[in-house]
C-alpha cells in the first residue's frame, strides 16, 4: 500500500494499521508463539515421540477425519437450509432462522451433555437404533454428530447474504433456454454458490478441529478410538506435561493452517471471473 | 409465428395484475406493450414465455394456432431477454451463448464445432465479434445485453420476449440499441414482443404498440394510429404532451366561434394542433395571455394563460414562426385549436 505517500480521502491509515497490528499482535500473534517457543525447547526426538505417538496420530485421525466429513455434510445439508430460509417464506421462517444460530450461542458443554442424553442407548434416538447394533453416543459416530452440530450455523450464515444476491432471473433464463432443472443447479447455481460454500466449509472445518466442549460428553474419550486431540492436549497438561501438550498443539496449528490456506487459495481461484 | 392470448387473467393474492386481457400479435411483427408500471405488461410477457401461469381456468395462450398454455418455458421455444441481462457470470461470453445448444440432450446437441461457428456467427450478428473469451464483468452494459440477446437468439426461439430490454441502460447507449433492435429484426423478422414504459421508445421502433393501464389493454395499433387516435384520456395522457381544456372555448376544431358548448367537458388538444395569432379585434379564437415562451431546440414551446380560472394552455409552434410573429411575455394572443378530442362521462371537477 502506497497509502503512507498519496494523500488520501479517508483519513487514519497511520493510526488505524498500527492498532490492527498491535492487537492482531496481542491477541493472536504472541499467545501462538509462545507455543511454538516452548516446542523449540524439546529435542527432535522427544517432539516426534510427543506428537507422533501411535495414540496421538489415532487422535489426528479422528479429529481431522471427523471434522472433515462434519463440514462436508454441513455443506450439503446447510446449502438447503439456507436457500429455503432465503427463497422461500413459510409460517415460522424467522423461528427457524433464529435456530440455525442456537449452536453458536449454546455453551459447548450444555450441547454435549445434551447430544450424548439424545444419543445415548437410553436416548430419544439412541434407543431406536441400539437394537441394530449401531452405538451413537460414545463412539467415533458420536463425535461426528457434536462436530456436525456446532459447525451448520457457519455454512447457512456465509451462504444466506449470497443466496439472497442471486437474482432469480438466472434460474429463469436457465429454464427459458431449455435447461432442466439439475442442470440449472449444477451449471447455474452451484458455480456461483462454491465460492461461498468454500468459506463455510473452511470456518465448520476450523471450527469443528478446535472443539472440545461437545465432543468430550458424547466420545466417551476412549484411547485409540474416541479422543480427539484437542482432549489429548488437555490430558497431557493436567499431566504437568506442557512440552507435550504445545508440541500436539503446534502440529495442528501448522497442519489447520495449510489447509486453511490451501482452502483460501482454491476460493481465489474459484472465485477469479467474479471481478465486478 | 404469432401469438394469441385468450381472456388471461392473474391474480397475486388479493391483486389483479391482468384482468381478462386478450391480445394477437401477428406473424413477424415488432410489437411493444407499453403502460406505466403495474399496468400488467411484465406479467403478461411473462406469461407468454410460460415463466408465469395464468389462474386456472381463465384462458390460453397459443402460438401458431398450437395451444401451449400447459407447455413449461424450456420447451416453447421462446428467447427471453431480461431487464438486467441474467447473464451467467461464471461464463465467458462464448459459453454464455452456447448455453442453450450445450444443455440439449445429446442426440439433439450439435457438435463443439458446429456449436463455436454457431457462436461465432451470433457474435457477428450483434456486433460482438472476437469477444468470446470474455466474461460479462468486463463488458459495458450495451455489451451484456446484446450478449443477452445472441444467448436467446442461439436456440432459435419461435418469438423473442424482451422485458424492458433498455431499462437499465443510459440515455444514449439506449437510443442506439432500440435502433439497432429495429433494424435487427428487419433483418431476421423473428415475431417479437418487448415491454417498455417508454413512450418515445415504443412510438420509435415498434410495428404495433399495445397499451396497457390497471391490468387491461387500452388500445391497440400502429405508433402513428394511437398517437392521432386515442382511445381513451389515458392513452392521451400517456403518448406525449396534451392540453387538457375545460369546454367552452372558442376556435376549437378550426372553427372561429363557440364548437361545442357542452360546459365543463375536457377536450384533449396536443400541443402542436394549436395556432398562435396577434391579437385583433373581431378575429376568430380564444384570446389568452402569454406566461412564458421557451425557444430552446428547434420547436418553440409557448405557455398561455386563458381566462378568469387561469387555465394553462401550452402551444408548440416552429420557432421562426414565433419569430415572425413578434409576440412576447405577456402579450395577447389568440388561440385556435386544429383538432381536438373530447371522451363521454369525462368532466372536469
Amino acid at each position: 500500500m502506497s497509502a503512507r505517500s498519496e494523500r488520501s480521502v479517508i483519513p487514519g491509515f497511520n493510526l488505524s494499521l498500527g492498532f490492527t497490528l498491535t492487537y492482531l499482535g496481542l491477541i493472536v500473534v504472541i499467545p501462538l508463539s509462545a507455543a511454538f517457543l516452548k516446542t523449540a525447547g524439546m529435542s527432535w526426538s522427544a517432539f516426534v515421540d510427543a506428537v507422533a505417538s501411535p495414540r496421538v496420530l489415532a487422535s489426528y485421525r479422528l479429529s481431522f477425519g471427523a471434522s472433515f466429513l462434519a463440514a462436508l455434510v454441513n455443506c450439503v445439508f446447510g446449502l438447503v437450509v439456507a436457500w429455503v430460509l432465503v427463497r422461500y417464506s413459510f409460517p415460522g421462517r424467522k423461528i427457524v432462522d433464529a435456530l440455525v444460530d442456537l449452536p453458536f450461542a449454546l455453551p459447548t458443554a450444555v450441547a454435549g451433555i445434551a447430544l450424548a442424553a439424545i444419543y445415548s442407548k437410553n436416548g430419544w434416538v439412541g434407543q431406536w437404533v441400539e437394537p441394530y447394533g449401531i452405538k451413537l453416543a460414545f463412539s467415533q459416530i458420536g463425535v461426528f454428530i457434536a462436530l456436525t452440530f456446532i459447525g451448520l450455523p457457519f455454512v447457512v450464515r456465509t451462504l444466506q447474504p449470497v443466496i439472497e444476491e442471486l437474482e432469480p432471473e438466472l434460474e429463469e433464463a436457465s429454464y427459458t433456454l431449455g435447461a432442466s432443472r439439475w442442470q440449472t443447479i449444477r451449471r447455474v447455481i452451484l458455480p456461483d454458490l462454491f465460492p461461498p460454500l468454500l468459506t463455510g466449509f473452511a470456518m465448520a472445518f476450523a471450527r469443528a478441529l478446535g472443539e472440545y466442549g461437545s465432543v468430550v460428553f458424547i466420545s466417551g474419550n476412549m484411547p485409540m478410538r474416541t479422543e480427539i486431540t484437542p482432549l489429548l492436549i488437555i490430558t497431557k497438561l493436567e499431566q504437568y506435561d506442557y512440552r507435550g501438550a504445545t508440541a500436539i498443539a503446534v502440529v495442528m496449528l501448522v497442519v489447520s493452517f495449510i489447509l486453511l490456506l490451501f482452502i483460501n487459495l482454491l476460493q481465489r481461484w474459484s472465485r477469479r471471473h467474479h471481478r465486478i | 409465428m404469432s401469438i394469441e392470448a385468450k381472456n388471461i387473467t392473474k391474480t397475486f393474492g388479493a391483486y389483479t395484475a391482468l384482468n381478462d386481457v386478450s391480445l394477437s400479435v401477428p406473424s413477424g411483427k415488432l410489437v411493444a406493450l407499453l403502460g406505466p408500471s403495474g399496468s400488467g405488461k411484465t406479467t403478461l410477457l411473462r406469461i407468454m414465455a410460460g415463466l408465469e401461469f395464468a389462474d386456472t381456468g381463465s384462458g390460453n395462450i397459443s402460438f401458431h394456432g398450437e395451444d401451449v398454455t400447459a407447455v413449461r418455458a424450456g420447451k416453447r421455444r421462446v428467447g427471453f431477454v431480461f431487464q438486467h441481462y441474467a447473464l451467467f457470470r461464471h461464463m465467458t461470453v462464448r459459453d454464455n451463448i452456447a448455453f442453450g445448444l450445450d444443455v440439449r440432450p445429446k442426440r439433439e446437441r450439435p457438435d463443439r464445432s458446429a456449436i463455436n461457428a454457431r457462436v461465432a456467427s451470433l457474435l457477428k450478428l450483434v456486433q460482438l465479434e472476437g469477444l468470446e473469451e470474455r466474461f460479462p464483468s468486463q463488458l459495458s452494459g450495451g455489451q451484456r445485453q446484446r450478449v443477452a440477446l445472441a444467448r436467446a437468439l442461439a436456440v432459435e426461439p419461435k418469438v423473442l420476449l424482451l422485458d424492458e430490454p433498455f431499462g437499465a441502460l443510459d440515455a444514449k447507449v439506449r437510443k442506439e440499441l432500440r435502433k439497432w433492435i429495429r433494424r435487427l429484426h428487419d433483418e431476421i423478422h423473428l415475431t417479437t414482443v418487448f415491454v417498455t414504459h417508454d413512450q418515445e421508445e415504443a412510438l420509435e421502433i415498434a410495428d404495433e404498440v399495445v397499451i396497457m393501464n390497471q391490468a387491461r389493454v387500452e388500445q391497440v395499433g400502429t405508433p402513428q394510429h394511437v398517437y392521432d387516435h386515442p382511445a381513451s384520456p389515458f392513452v392521451y395522457q400517456f403518448l406525449g404532451n396534451v392540453n387538457r381544456i375545460r369546454l367552452p372555448i372558442r376556435g376549437l376544431d378550426g372553427a372561429g366561434d363557440i364548437a361545442r358548448s357542452d360546459d365543463g367537458t375536457i377536450a384533449y388538444v396536443r400541443p402542436h394542433d394549436i395556432e398562435l395569432h396577434r391579437f385583433h379585434v373581431g378575429m376568430p379564437g380564444e384570446v389568452a395571455v402569454i406566461r412564458s415562451l421557451h425557444t430552446a431546440g428547434s420547436v418553440a414551446r409557448v405557455v398561455c394563460v386563458r381566462g378568469i380560472d387561469e387555465e394553462l394552455i401550452e402551444a408548440e409552434l416552429p420557432r421562426q414562426y414565433l419569430e415572425s410573429l413578434g409576440v412576447s411575455v405577456q402579450d395577447t394572443v389568440l388561440l385556435r385549436l386544429r383538432r381536438s378530442r373530447t371522451f363521454a362521462d369525462d368532466y372536469a371537477i
